[in-house]
């Protein structure tokens, strides 16, 4: 009971914030953009006896997972963390009757939920605008076939799992330094660093938590024939990897949390 | 309700902020705690709510020495430190309702606070569009919505209007009389005057006076001073030099300690053939007192 009072103390303080809306509306500008980007080449979806659906959807992954997710998290952890910056509200917080890591736990809360909303209203965004797709161009056949929403769910949970290391590591930056903008920074910095390294098929990409996702997608690859490559519902080793390393991460951000004083 | 012994706190084990602080706040007090800029009143108030880590000494709160650890204490205090903590892109009351789920209560005093420091006309308002008043105000309505048993308020009148010190005075003093204790900090002499039971007066990191009002006040009238006006000032300033204070080109400023004190002055002066014109006592200020101290302190 007390932890919800937490959680309901933590949605209150996301009321007209930028984390909000963003995480409202940052699947569907993705998908919008898939839409546009097929309305003008829409003949690369038509190919005989195959799946228009599978090609939309893994297009709309691969931007997603390559371009997106970790960008979006990077600011989404930020701006729960700028609302509180801003507010200087440690002071208060640290002196409210709660123990600084279940605080801090009620904070994740509502980021996890965030982020299992992207990955999920991501494929319904995406569903939905294959359908409008269909409608504007019934020769290319999109109404005959069934939209792999399962196995696109099924893959956006891999690749939430995949996002969870890179969550521990913002979280931990932010637990570390008092100006938002250095994690803010270093995000960015090791996003890049795994993209090119992603795209350069270097093979220190795998232990680069920032690649996981593009990694993850890529094990996941939903192939043209409508087989799943890699979704046997159990985890990859990426994954179990993302998994470490947010469990490593968030036990420091614990650590310095609970030893921080506050100046 | 406080209790502090030899506490000492440094950043860097070299420079010390606090050094050998005893400190005790009873309970049912107004407590004043007074200060120059930088001599400690912050980081003291810091040190007693867990936010920062004692170099040494001990602090008791409510009988607990483990306030950090037994965070359960925090129910029963209210604090407002310096700049109060706000969530600007929230309403007043939306800032309310988060302090009331942090201490586990329902919503039920937020609109008895808001009334108490005069925001229930602004209350659905911007924080972000608050005048800085305002904000002190939702401060004190934040440290004050779980009903604490211990109110803990560093410059709680910063930025206020003279109306605004009066309401903030009138409602410590209600919080007072219904068995609160509070722990006041401030530069602004004169409003612990009207407001204390209770004063500590800190300077260099270490508490220089602490007593209460009535005890201050009665030491305060023995350390009288007289303003003096003779025809010969320059005289006079040598005659009575190890009780002068200061002077110019009209007036002495004299220390005297008791009434016969003044008669004997007089009778020196007019010895000496000097001519009184004016005499006139001087009311021994707080100010004057806290000067007097602090002074003496950073004496070497």
């Amino acid at each position: 009971m007390r932890f919800l009072h937490l959680i309901i103390a933590e949605c209150i303080k996301l009321k007209t914030t930028l984390s909000l809306y963003f995480s409202l509306i940052i699947s569907g500008l993705v998908v919008l953009a898939v839409y546009f980007g097929h309305t003008i080449d829409v003949h690369s979806l038509a190919s005989l006896n195959t799946n228009p659906w599978t090609l939309y959807f893994n297009r709309a992954h691969c931007i997603i997972t390559a371009f997106m997710i970790v960008p979006c998290l990077i600011f989404l952890i930020l701006t729960f963390y700028y609302v509180e910056k801003r507010a200087d509200s440690k002071k208060l917080l640290y002196t409210s009757p709660n123990h600084r890591i279940t605080q801090f736990l009620a904070k994740l809360f509502p980021m996890l939920i965030m982020l299992l909303w992207i990955v999920v209203s991501f494929t319904l965004f995406t569903a939905l605008s294959g359908y409008i797709l269909g409608l504007r161009f019934p020769e290319y056949e999109m109404s005959f076939y069934l939209p792999p929403v399962k196995d696109s769910l099924v893959l956006m949970f891999h690749i939430f799992i995949s996002c969870l290391g890179i969550l521990g590591v913002q979280l931990f930056l932010h637990s570390l330094f008092r100006s938002y903008l250095i994690p803010l920074g270093l995000g960015f910095l090791f996003f890049l660093s795994a993209f090119i390294m992603s795209v350069m098929n270097m093979s220190w990409t795998k232990f680069h938590p920032y690649s996981f996702p593009i990694v993850v997608r890529d094990l996941n690859f939903i192939a043209s024939d409508s087989r799943v490559l890699y979704a046997d519902g159990l985890i990859s080793n990426f994954e179990l990897s993302s998994l470490g390393v947010f469990l490593i991460f968030l036990l420091l951000s614990f650590y310095v949390e609970s030893k921080r004083y506050v100046h | 309700m406080i209790r502090i012994q030899d506490l000492t706190f440094s950043y860097n084990q070299k420079d010390l902020i606090l050094n050998d602080l005893h400190m005790t706040v009873p309970k049912g007090a107004i407590y004043g705690f007074l200060g120059a800029n930088g001599a400690g009143k912050s980081t003291t108030i810091r040190n007693i709510l867990g936010l920062l880590k004692p170099t040494a000494g001990t602090i008791e709160v409510m009988g607990t020495k483990q306030i950090k650890k037994d965070y359960s204490y925090y129910s029963k205090i209210g604090t407002l430190i310096e700049a109060p903590a706000l969530y600007q892109h929230l309403s007043a009351i939306d800032n309310l309702k988060i302090t009331a789920r942090f201490q586990h209560q329902d919503y039920s005093r937020i609109e008895y606070v808001l009334d108490r420091v005069g925001l229930a006309k602004s209350k659905r308002k911007k924080v972000a569009n608050y005048s800085m008043g305002m904000k002190q105000r939702l401060g004190l309505a934040i440290a004050t919505l779980h009903d604490p048993e211990l109110l803990i308020l560093d410059e709680p009148v910063n930025g206020l209007d003279p109306n605004g010190i009066r309401d903030v005075r009138s409602f410590l003093k209600d919080l007072q009389e219904s068995g609160k204790t509070i722990l006041l900090s401030s530069h602004l002499l004169s409003e612990i005057e009207k407001m204390a039971s209770h004063v500590g007066i800190i300077e260099q990191g270490s508490l220089v006076y602490e007593g209460s009002m009535e005890a201050l006040n009665s030491e305060r009238q023995g350390q009288g001073r007289i303003r003096i006006k003779t025809n010969d000032i320059q005289k006079t300033g040598l005659l009575l030099q190890d009780r002068l204070e200061s002077s110019d080109e009209s007036f002495c400023i004299l220390k005297v300690s008791d009434d016969q004190e003044i008669s004997k002055i007089i009778s020196n002066i007019l010895e000496a053939g000097i001519d009184v014109y004016d005499v006139r006592r001087i009311e021994n200020s707080l100010e004057h007192f806290f000067m007097d101290l602090t002074i003496k302190k950073s004496a070497p």
